[in-house]
């Protein structure tokens, strides 16, 4: 058979493309109609008009001011800013702690190596869902208010969850951490010069909100302590038992997966490299710093974006015992509008694009480092 | 200096041929070894006492807890309160339902037959030490099938017990490796259409895994079992375990065919162009030459995937199956037991790492048997 | 465990006694005996697999070794001290593979040790680095990074790391190895002219040439032990300067 000078090959590609083509759509027809009789018999709108009109119910805690009056919109609004708020602080403390607990196996001390392997194994291998429950069920264990620990100056633990001091932001420290930022952005993808300037701006910015109150006619920072209270606390600012277990979980959790990385990324910096910095004469935790952590963060940042990743999907099992999230928001809604084809649709479309801007973080600062060095 | 114990004594002279010799046995106390790991210097001596005395602190009150001031039997809450430390009677009382949830009481040799044949299955993996790939397969199948005959009964005089009355670790271990069974050949085409050149494969490939992964795992389990009975019709609905399985399956297969992918590129170029030299088709190309090396490549991140979804299947109970995890919960929620849900979640985890422990230590025998046969 | 410091012996850099060494079974070093004076070039050369590479990445601190005493610039190594804990100064190591720092630029490459260790101002290690560099001829490569450059500059780039911390004793291992046959030479001249500079250098190779072109004494190592020892060049700081001029400075 010659269709048209295509060779037997083509021809076979051709016949292929077509099947799975026909396939896809009989397949693709079949679950319209399915889904669209069910729709019809159960006598649900489409469409998201739904996303304007108000809940008529209210979620548990979140960042923003919240009550039932709030449209189907704000309300996701408000779970997909706790869901990030959530990853974003699992994020920055289970990398913190990952990393310290690579610098301290660097000393390579038999007995602290085999303690941390021993955590390792074990919070790895547990599922996240049995290791939120255990520390829900720890805060529920905790003693009631009148009797909560002080853990330090300020710092309240109990049953009813844990209270730390609030601040107030005012202009003087939004423009502080604004230029934060963009020094930290700087010195991310320049070095030299640029980062050095980066690193004058960031310390001049924050000698001068120190001082400022001082100085200049700037306001202070206002700090609010939590107080005992009668049977509970004023002022402050109160995390949930829910948070607290969740978010104790997903830290644990994700530190040891972190610290694994990071060993390995560790591991992959060539023997060579450290005796010549022996040579040289650095202390161990100057090689570390300055020779180690440099190259092995090349290989860490592929498996990093993949973690960062799990963590905002992680976030969801928060569900499990009662915090409000992107996920716990959808579900409710789903259970009260029964619009479960627009609301997955919405659901998924924001979790790509969490993961979406993860990579592409990553991936930016993978291409500036690449180009920065090759090895 | 240091005593370095005994030494063979040394030859006298260094004539012109060298002098080989064996290696001199030098026998260290074990005090001294113990000094030159832990205490070389300042800094490891302090950071050998400090974590020394960690773990003692810890393991005192881990030890004073879980053994010493614990108590084991007790018919009620009340008489675990007397104790200060863990209440093991809740386990005690109620391990039945942990393993084994809501299954008929006067039918439970059947569940605990089934922990049996998977135990047996597994003996016979670790004795054959996944030798005989092909007849190991044949034997977890063959146990696949075992499970539903016996669990579902309506063979054999079996009393018939539908699938939401099963519970426990026989659910876990059979989602687990049904939803593995389904998903790795599921990978294995995925990851092909993805590296392939047929168009419209690829794109559904391509959008099927990259709709996925981003999504939690807990979010398409929700979303599979609201929306799948909608979309099929009443006839073909695999009813709630089904519907978990193949999203599990779907899923798992969703990170195992990326791994595949990973490893068919990284396959030289030349295997190809040396096959099709030999006269080889496409299909031909794949089955016989780059999928069995990139399954080998692979097998560190498969088995690291497997422990994944061996721990997802903990998630189950968010559409309401009653899982290992979920029979746990049950058998303290809603009682006077609540206080003690700690002690049945430490013995839940104990549960889990040893089963994931054994299929990591299963890996990598399997990694190891590839690595000296390659 | 501490590296016990003796007085040097008059004008002796590394001595060596009775070492032996064994990988697992395998007895790589054999009783070699070696000294090596301030001011003198010494050659190790052999087939590949007669324990000369080993032997100089013992004196570095480098490698365990099971008998024998280990002297180098005045500190005693023994084969108790565990190897992550040896301190040995004044010990520069040049690298077969180079193990220059591939994040770091050339400048950076050279100052990380004068900053961080010898305590030097930032800009006096600069100016220290930018006179090894063009002391070497490789001053216009001095903000570039590694893989930007050819072998031989990264060869002479690591030469440079290790002299900016003005050693008493450089140690070569195979420094030519890795280059292709046309780069050698002008690593080649860099380590002629440091050895007309006086500097005291043990070299392992096994390119003959650069052997004998360089080096007071050559040692010839087979089978782990060391064998004849011959007079190579005659010792060039004296004046007898032969294959180009010297290098300016210093």
């Amino acid at each position: 058979m010659n269709l048209g000078g295509m060779n037997r090959a083509q021809t076979g590609r051709l016949i292929a493309e077509a099947a799975v083509l026909i396939g896809l759509a009989c397949l693709v027809v079949a679950t319209g109609y399915s889904i669209r009789e069910s729709l019809v018999s159960r006598n649900i709108a489409t469409g998201f008009g739904f996303l304007a009109q108000d809940t008529g119910w209210d979620v548990s805690a979140a960042l923003l001011a919240h009550s039932p009056r709030d449209t189907y919109a704000r309300t996701f609004l408000i779970g997909l800013l706790n869901t990030l708020a959530l990853s974003l602080a699992t994020i920055i403390v289970a990398t913190v702690l990952g990393v310290l607990i690579a610098l301290v196996r660097q000393l390579q001390n038999p007995l602290l190596s085999w303690l941390i392997g021993g955590y390792v194994t074990i919070l790895r291998n547990v599922p996240l869902i049995v290791q939120i429950f255990f520390w829900y069920g720890a805060t529920q264990g905790l003693p009631n208010t009148r009797k909560a620990f002080e853990l330090s100056g300020g710092v309240f633990l109990s049953n009813r969850g844990l209270y730390l001091p609030s601040v107030k932001l005012g202009w003087p420290e939004y423009a502080m951490l604004a230029v934060l930022v963009v020094s930290i952005v700087i010195s991310l993808i320049w070095r030299h010069r640029p980062r050095r300037l980066a690193s004058g701006l960031a310390l001049v910015a924050v000698a001068v909100w120190l001082v400022g109150p001082a100085l200049f006619d700037l306001p202070p920072l206002a700090v609010d302590w939590p107080r005992r209270a009668g049977l509970n606390f004023a002022g402050g600012m109160s995390l949930q038992p829910e948070l607290v277990a969740v978010l104790t979980a997903l830290v644990v959790y994700n530190t040891a997966f972190i610290a694994e990385i990071v060993r390995t990324g560790v591991q992959s910096v060539p023997l060579g490299q450290i005796q010549a910095a022996q040579n040289i004469g650095l202390r161990q935790s100057r090689i570390f710093y300055k020779i180690i952590l440099p190259q092995a963060v090349r290989v860490m940042v592929l498996p990093l974006i993949n973690q960062y990743s799990n963590i905002t999907k992680a976030t969801a099992l928060a569900m499990v015992v009662g915090f409000t999230d992107l996920f716990s928001v959808s579900v409710t809604s789903i259970n009260h509008t029964g619009q479960a084809l627009e609301i997955v649709l919405l659901m998924t479309m924001l979790y790509f694009a969490i993961n979406a801007t993860i990579s592409l973080v990553g991936n930016t600062y993978a291409y500036f480092d690449r180009r920065r060095w090759k090895r | 200096m240091e005593t370095l114990g005994k030494v063979a004594a040394l030859p006298a002279a260094v004539g012109t041929q060298p002098h080989k010799r064996p290696r001199p046995r030098v026998i260290r106390s074990l005090q001294t070894q113990v000094r030159r790991v832990l205490f070389d210097t300042p800094l490891n001596a302090v950071v050998t006492v400090l974590t020394a005395t960690a773990i003692a602190i810890v393991g005192f009150y881990v030890v004073r807890w879980a053994f010493l001031d614990s108590a084991w039997v007790a018919s009620s809450p009340a008489g675990c309160a007397k104790a200060q430390g863990a209440c093991w009677a809740v386990i005690v009382k109620n391990w039945q339902g942990i393993l084994f949830g809501n299954y008929p009481a006067e039918q439970r040799w059947r569940p605990e037959v089934m922990l049996g044949v998977f135990g047996a299955a597994l003996v016979f993996t670790i004795a054959v030490n996944v030798r005989n790939f092909r007849l190991t397969l044949g034997v977890w199948l063959v146990s696949l099938v075992v499970f539903v005959l016996l669990m579902r009964g309506g063979v054999f005089g079996l009393q018939t017990i539908e699938s939401d009355r099963w519970g426990g670790i026989p659910i876990t271990i059979f989602v687990f490796l049904c939803s593995v069974t389904l998903g790795f050949p599921l990978a294995i085409v995925l990851a092909v259409a993805r590296t392939g050149r047929l168009v419209s494969a690829r794109t559904i490939s391509v959008f099927l895994i990259e709709v996925l992964r981003p999504v939690p795992l807990i979010a398409v389990l929700f979303c599979t079992d609201l929306l799948l009975p909608m979309a099929l019709p009443n006839a073909l609905d695999p009813g709630k375990l089904g519907r978990v399985i193949i999203c599990m399956g779907v899923f798992y297969a969703c990170y195992q065919a990326e791994v595949i992918r990973a490893g068919l590129q990284a396959i030289p170029h030349g295997q190809i162009e040396a096959s099709r030299a030999l006269g080889l088709g496409p299909l031909q190309i794949i089955r016989l030459v780059t999928l069995p090396q990139a399954l080998r490549l692979t097998v560190p991140a498969t088995v690291n995937l497997l422990v994944v979804a061996l721990k997802d299947t903990s998630l189950i109970v968010t559409v309401g199956l009653f899982d290992f995890a979920a029979t746990a919960t049950a058998a303290f929620s809603g009682n006077e037991w609540r206080p003690f849900s700690n002690e049945v979640y430490i013995v839940v985890a104990l549960v889990y790492l040893l089963m994931t422990l054994t299929l990591t230590w299963l890996g990598h025998s399997l990694e190891r048997r590839l690595a000296k046969n390659a | 465990m501490r590296d016990v410091v003796q007085q040097p012996r008059a004008e002796e850099l590394v001595n060596i006694r009775a070492l032996n060494k064994w990988y697992g079974d395998f007895h790589a070093l054999c009783d070699v005996e070696l000294d090596v004076v301030a001011g003198e070039t010494v050659a190790i050369c052999g087939r590949s697999g007669s324990g000369k590479s080993t032997l100089i990445r013992c004196i570095a601190g480098l490698e365990e070794f099971q008998t024998g005493e280990l002297v180098v610039h005045g500190i005693a190594l023994s084969p108790q001290s565990s190897l992550n804990h040896r301190k040995v100064s004044g010990v520069g190591m040049v690298f077969q593979n180079f193990n220059l720092f591939p994040h770091m630029t050339v400048m950076e490459n050279l100052t990380i040790g004068p900053v961080e260790v010898a305590r030097v101002s930032r800009s006096e290690a600069r100016a220290r680095a930018m006179h090894q560099l063009e002391r070497l001829q490789m001053g216009a490569f001095a903000d570039r990074y590694p893989s930007t450059l050819s072998g031989g500059q990264q060869q002479r780039a690591a030469i440079a790391r290790s002299l900016c911390l003005n050693p008493r004793l450089m140690l070569f291992d195979e420094p030519t190895s890795a280059l292709d046959p046309e780069l050698r030479s002008e690593v080649r001249t860099t380590i002629n002219a440091l050895a007309r500079d006086g500097m005291t250098m043990i070299i392992v190779t096994h390119e003959i040439e650069l052997a004998r072109d360089v080096s007071s004494r050559i040692v010839w190592m087979d089978d782990g032990a060391v064998g004849r020892t011959e007079a190579g060049a005659p010792p060039t700081y004296s004046g007898n300067g032969r294959g180009g001029g010297g290098l300016g400075g210093a």
